[in-house]
């Protein structure tokens, strides 16, 4: 763990910071600016979730998200909305995305990734790459979509660089829904996030908080969420099948994709 | 009618929208402009790669800010930033981009690829990250 016991003075930055915000009064075994900057424990929480996350078959979550927006004027405002996701290893990945303003559903069976929109009867199919992680990352890169709750698929792969992590630190006990979880939060170079995972021998994150740290007004996103691990799901409800009334269309490619400097 | 007309009529309408003020045609454009930033809804995704672009894109092209999977289909914020004073002048120019119809628009589908019809406008919407947006196009035949 020598790679994580670098900026030490970020503990104490993110201690002022919690307790400026009247939060993490509860913290737990550790104070002082001599306090590693990068937790072991905290560090083993998160492999130790990831890792769990990885051998799972296939799961159901029903969450709660929201997420803020920055008005031109700097005024944060915060959206709420509802996501269910299943996903079963092999078969695909589905997550409705539910708002009085916007509902999206995205489909992925290994082969294509569709986007739909039932409120607009509009939908659109592009190709998808055999993993779940290099399709987000494409569709990402190409298309600007990202999939809510896309970190569950991350978590656990090769492709989370090992030095990513600039401070980790255990918070404390916390509670989601009901349920016993222990709060962590992590510093990256351009991004915060916050984990509160269960406890017992499921460590699954029942919350989520992501601070974006490169932009002045710090706006968050944040996921509370159920898990099933024992769901009933149907083989093709990973596989879109246009209602008669919808309506194709496609993902218009990003500016610096399209401009071919990317 | 032909299209040099059609674009004729379009600038009188946006010379006079530019006297009168901001051309506001639907309910969900909205005077107070749009949003210049969004929470990032992960932590992983394009580790190395998006955020660069991003970055880029975001201090050039306006409009496509909103690509973070979470906007809004109906509400001001989302279409406020293309549909606000300057952008509805420009909004029935060949090529450019708005993010809501007019009102009273049909749905076509030709050669697989839909399109909205409002009026003498032909709109192809598209995913511009997870919002719907609408290029103006010449008719599709």
């Amino acid at each position: 763990m020598s790679e994580y016991s670098r900026n030490r003075g970020a503990v104490a930055v993110a201690l002022l910071a919690a307790l400026c915000a009247g939060t993490a009064l509860a913290a737990e075994g550790r104070a002082g600016d001599k306090a590693p900057a990068v937790e072991p424990a905290a560090v083993q929480a998160l492999e130790a979730m990831s890792a769990y996350l990885r051998t799972l078959d296939s799961f159901s979550i029903k969450a709660e998200s929201s997420a803020d927006a920055v008005l031109d004027d700097g005024q944060k405002v915060q959206f709420d909305w509802d996501l269910s996701l299943d996903y079963a290893k092999g078969k695909g990945l589905k997550v409705d995305s539910v708002s009085p303003a916007r509902h999206l559903t995205y489909f992925y069976d290994y082969k294509h990734l569709t986007l739909f929109s039932p409120d607009l009867h509009y939908y659109a199919t592009t190709e998808a790459q055999p993993t779940i992680v290099k399709t987000l990352d494409e569709v990402s890169a190409r298309y600007g979509v990202e999939l809510p709750l896309a970190d569950l698929f991350y978590w656990g792969t090769e492709r989370l660089p090992a030095d990513a992590i600039t401070s980790a630190q255990t918070i404390g006990p916390g509670r989601v829904h009901g349920e016993a979880c222990r709060h962590y939060a992590y510093r990256e170079a351009d991004v915060d996030f916050q984990l509160c995972i269960a406890e017992g021998d499921k460590p699954l994150p029942l919350k989520l908080v992501i601070t974006t740290t490169d932009q002045p007004e710090q706006p968050q996103y944040e996921a509370r969420m159920t898990w099933d691990l024992k769901p009933q799901l149907t083989a093709g409800e990973f596989t879109f099948t246009p209602p008669p009334d919808a309506l194709p269309i496609t993902f218009r490619p990003m500016p610096a994709v399209a401009a071919g400097n990317q | 009618m032909a299209l040099k007309t059609l674009r004729t009529t379009l600038l009188g309408i946006a010379t006079a929208a530019l006297v009168a003020g901001p051309l506001v045609y639907t309910d969900t454009a909205d005077a107070r402009g749009g949003a210049r930033g969004y929470a990032r809804s992960s932590v992983n995704v394009n580790r190395n790669i998006n955020r660069n672009v991003n970055r880029n894109i975001n201090r050039n092209v306006h409009v496509d800010v909103d690509r973070r999977g979470w906007g809004y289909d109906y509400h001001p914020i989302a279409t406020g930033v293309a549909v606000g004073a300057a952008a509805a002048v420009t909004s029935a120019v060949i090529g450019s981009i708005v993010y809501s119809l007019p009102p009273s628009c049909s749905s076509v589908i030709v050669n697989g690829i839909s399109y909205q019809q409002c009026g003498s406008t032909w709109y192809q919407p598209q995913y511009a990250g997870s919002n719907v947006s609408y290029t103006v196009v010449n008719p599709p035949r």
